[in-house]
């Protein structure tokens, strides 16, 4: 009985947390477009960073059976935002290096 | 339900961005944010070389910038006020910064004249209200606004318009008394002698407007008092818009 309470309780706060997740998501998107003056590609940079952070925090707080899938979209946008950030350094530096 | 902490983290999260997003506007302020175009004339017989031409707005990040592409070229006319785009959205100009050199007269010029706010703000709610918002090109999509034309003249004078669909208004007139430059404000790649420094910013001007300017070209014209004709040269567009 008190370990079902405990999965109930659980599985309640998982789909709070994936709610509050998209609220977050949206009410950033609304703060940087507030006053529309802010430049794009960092508006992108840091929403991109903030999801990750929240999905984050999801795939480490839940664990499981029924909770993989979580770890496993954390783990996909992870790779993602690697390889942009990769690819973004490089082409700063690769910008640097036509500056001359 | 006995709320964890990871939710408790994205509940303050979520409070912070709503905090943050109404500080944001307000300290935007929206509401007092206006779609206005503004740009410098000078008469062909009075060139001038800018040395700063800017407006200054109730926000200090407002980048209210002043179209001299024309006076800087030395093909500006008298009433001239370019092409009309808006960026974002601006604060109302408080104060106008001029800082020139005139070619006729070899002298300098520089002030900072207070605009009448109370005036220009009443100027454009009443434009919205009788439909005399003018459309300004904007990237994206059009927006309809005010056009501010600051016009400089021999001995100082300036005049500044505030121009709509069938509407003109002086909404300040001022005299600037001339200045002689200091050392440092007649630097150009390096620093230079007055007559250098006005012979190097003026040296795009072609001969012939030299010529006639030395023969006294339009020395006695009342440029100030001069109908611009705006309201005339454009009703016939308008009309054909409304």
């Amino acid at each position: 009985m008190e370990e079902n309470e405990v999965q109930s309780n659980k599985q309640k706060n998982s789909n709070l947390s994936v709610a509050l997740i998209f609220a977050n998501l949206i009410l950033a998107v609304l703060f940087f477009s507030a006053t529309g003056v802010e430049k794009s590609e960092e508006t992108v940079i840091y929403l991109a960073t903030g999801f990750l952070v929240l999905q984050g925090g999801y795939a480490f707080t839940y664990h499981g059976k029924g909770y993989r899938v979580g770890k496993w979209l954390f783990a996909i946008a992870l790779v993602i935002a690697l390889s942009f950030y990769g690819l973004m350094w490089y082409a700063t530096q690769l910008g640097k290096a036509f500056a001359h | 339900m006995k709320i964890n902490i990871l939710n408790k983290g994205y509940i303050a999260l979520a409070i912070l961005l709503v905090a943050g997003t109404i500080y944001k506007i307000i300290a935007y302020k929206t509401w007092a944010r206006y779609d206005y175009y503004s740009a410098i004339c000078t008469p062909q017989s009075y060139p001038i070389y800018l040395q700063a031409c800017y407006f200054i707005t109730a926000d200090a990040d407002d980048l209210a910038w002043i179209n001299d592409e024309k006076v800087n070229d030395f093909r500006s006319e008298w009433g001239d006020e370019g092409f009309p785009e808006a960026r974002d959205p601006l604060r109302l100009p408080e104060k106008l910064v001029l800082k020139y050199a005139a070619y006729s007269e070899q002298k300098f010029y520089s002030d900072t004249l207070s605009l009448p706010v109370d005036v220009i703000q009443k100027v454009f709610k009443e434009a919205a209200k009788k439909n005399q918002l003018d459309e300004l090109f904007k990237s994206g999509q059009n927006v309809k606004g005010l056009k501010f034309l600051v016009g400089v003249v021999p001995d100082g004078q300036v005049v500044v318009w505030l121009r709509g669909r069938f509407l003109e208004q002086v909404i300040l007139k001022a005299k600037i008394a001339p200045k002689e430059p200091r050392s440092d404000e007649m630097y150009f790649e390096k620093p230079l002698s007055k007559s250098a420094y006005l012979n190097t910013v003026f040296e795009g001007l072609s001969d012939s407007l030299k010529t006639k300017i030395k023969s006294g070209w339009d020395q006695h014209a009342n440029y100030l008092d001069t109908p611009t004709h705006y309201i005339d040269q454009n009703k016939d567009g308008w009309k054909s818009i409304h």
